[in-house]
């Protein structure tokens, strides 16, 4: 039995494994608030609309971790934990309207959410999950909403960033484990928010006032917030959130279908090698690193293979993201990822926060048109993508785009070529040290080649 | 305010949501009024509809 080191936060309870399955302890002292939790109704209402994990009691079946516990749960398997700062746009703001709606739901049921930590939200079946069942506690007339803060510094200074000021704030999320602190959002969201409502208040005026009564807490007077006003509060954070917008495109891969170099008969072959290669393989979870918008990931997650699509560009994510979901796609998950950086293992010990690679393996990994974009543009030797490969996947599917394609040699017409041995033969010889070729067949018309590999 | 929050709310988090709900309240409120005046509107200038499945 092995405590979850990310669940360390909350004294009401914690997750832990027990025989690779995750479980949830839930303590004595939260025994009130978990009662009201199912006989409110509220955790019927939340679980049958799909915006709370579901789970099972299973106290009598499985051991309590320690002497304070009241139940334990088996709560419904989600497939791959996915963090905040890898969301596309539209993903951080469906988690914070998410996030909206259980807490209006708990209100109607006399309960209020505690927290709202934007990493309580995960996306299962393609959609924002509450995955927290002990973040409800009962609603006290008069109170304010302890969570307020969190879900400003979680989800609305983040998407108004990324919204009014530019994608790429969403790094600070991965800088900053408790979300983007007001007084740093307010100095960089431009001057003409202050005429927003929401956001002036929400934003400006909330940063003001955490820095008037920092270190005052028992000086400070609290006025009660009243029903109403609460109920003002929410709707205010759930409208300024809805008109938040951000459109893709004029980034780096935005249209990169356009500008590939298949002819329409090599891109027919190339999607039934993979196909192929898919059905050789039978993987439970694909990675496709480099997935653009997701147009080859498709072929496994139509499959109901569980796929995650990352791309290094925000654009080209958020663009899979909306296709999903107009096609309400179950198996799919698009994630911001910058290979030569990926997300690290992050928080208290290194442990709350998994890395990209501690997040595996993944049963097949494809990795197609990116080796020169990892070679060429970042000078990554052949041998250590190849060793990078081998450690987060057991088969892959590889794409070789050597030289002389006008992909490479357009990102050689601007450098010096120090990549002698990027050729085929380098290529196999890195590849061969880790892995065992099973298939090789070239594309038709073009110079590329697409390889099938299992790792040694 | 409940003693068992485990998380940090912040003085001046709490004190502000008092200044700011009161404002959103009375603009949660208008708008539903003005959303209820709408539908009420509606519902008068239209025509009855037919409801029944019997055609």
């Amino acid at each position: 039995m092995l405590v979850e080191p990310a669940s360390f936060r909350d004294p009401s309870g914690f997750l832990f494994w027990d025989n690779d399955k995750l479980y949830r302890q839930v303590n004595k002292a939260y025994k009130n608030d978990f009662d009201l939790l199912l006989s409110s109704g509220l955790y019927k209402r939340l679980t049958d609309s799909s915006l709370l994990i579901s789970h099972q009691d299973v106290t009598d079946k499985v051991e309590a971790k320690s002497d304070n516990n009241y139940k334990v749960i088996k709560p419904k398997e989600v497939p791959f934990i996915s963090y905040p700062y890898e969301w596309s746009f539209s993903q951080l703001k469906d988690a914070a309207l998410t996030t909206l709606k259980v807490q209006k739901a708990a209100l109607d049921h006399g309960m209020t959410l505690k927290d709202a930590s934007a990493y309580n939200i995960q996306f299962v079946d393609g959609k924002p999950l509450l995955i927290d069942t002990l973040s409800f506690e009962s609603y006290e007339a008069g109170s304010p909403w302890i969570a307020y803060r969190q879900f400003c510094q979680h989800f609305l200074a983040p998407l108004a960033l990324m919204s009014k000021v530019d994608i790429r704030t969403q790094h600070l999320m991965r800088t900053n484990i408790d979300g983007v602190p007001l007084d740093l959002a307010s100095i960089i969201l431009p001057a003409k928010t202050r005429f927003s409502p929401a956001l002036a208040s929400h934003i400006h005026l909330h940063a003001r006032s955490q820095k008037k009564y920092a270190g005052k807490a028992g000086s400070a007077k609290q006025r009660p917030v009243s029903r109403f006003a609460l109920n003002g509060l929410i709707d205010s954070l759930e409208s300024s959130i809805k008109k938040m917008e951000w459109k893709p495109g004029g980034t780096e891969w935005g249209e990169y279908y356009t500008f590939t170099n298949y002819s329409s008969n090599a891109f027919k072959q190339k999607k039934k090698l993979i196909e192929g290669f898919i059905a050789i393989t039978k993987p439970k979870q694909v990675w496709d690193i480099g997935a653009n918008t997701g147009l080859f990931s498709r072929l496994a997650s139509s499959q109901h293979i569980q796929t995650i699509a990352f791309d290094i560009d925000p654009a080209a994510v958020e663009k899979n993201y909306r296709q999903l979901k107009a096609n309400n796609e179950k198996s799919l998950l698009p994630l911001v990822m910058d290979l030569t950086n990926p997300s690290p293992a992050l928080g208290w010990a290194h442990e709350e926060r998994q890395s990209l690679a501690g997040r595996g393996e993944a049963d097949l990994v494809m990795a197609l048109a990116l080796i020169h974009h990892l070679v060429i543009s970042n000078n990554v030797p052949l041998e250590r993508a190849a060793k990078f490969m081998a450690q987060i996947g057991k088969h892959l599917i590889i794409e070789f785009v050597p030289k002389g394609d006008s992909q490479v040699d357009k990102l050689l017409s601007t450098r010096e070529d120090i990549f002698p041995d990027y050729d085929v033969d380098g290529f196999e010889k890195s590849y061969k040290e880790h892995f065992d070729i099973i298939e090789k067949v070239k594309i038709k018309s073009s110079k590329r080649i697409l390889y099938l590999m299992e790792r040694k | 305010m409940n003693l068992f929050a485990y998380i940090d709310p912040g003085t001046g988090s709490m004190i502000v949501q008092a200044l700011i709900g009161v404002f959103a309240g009375v603009m949660f409120f208008s708008k539903s009024l003005i959303r209820q005046g709408i539908a009420r509107a509606r519902l008068f200038f239209s025509k009855p509809k037919n409801t029944s499945t019997e055609e």
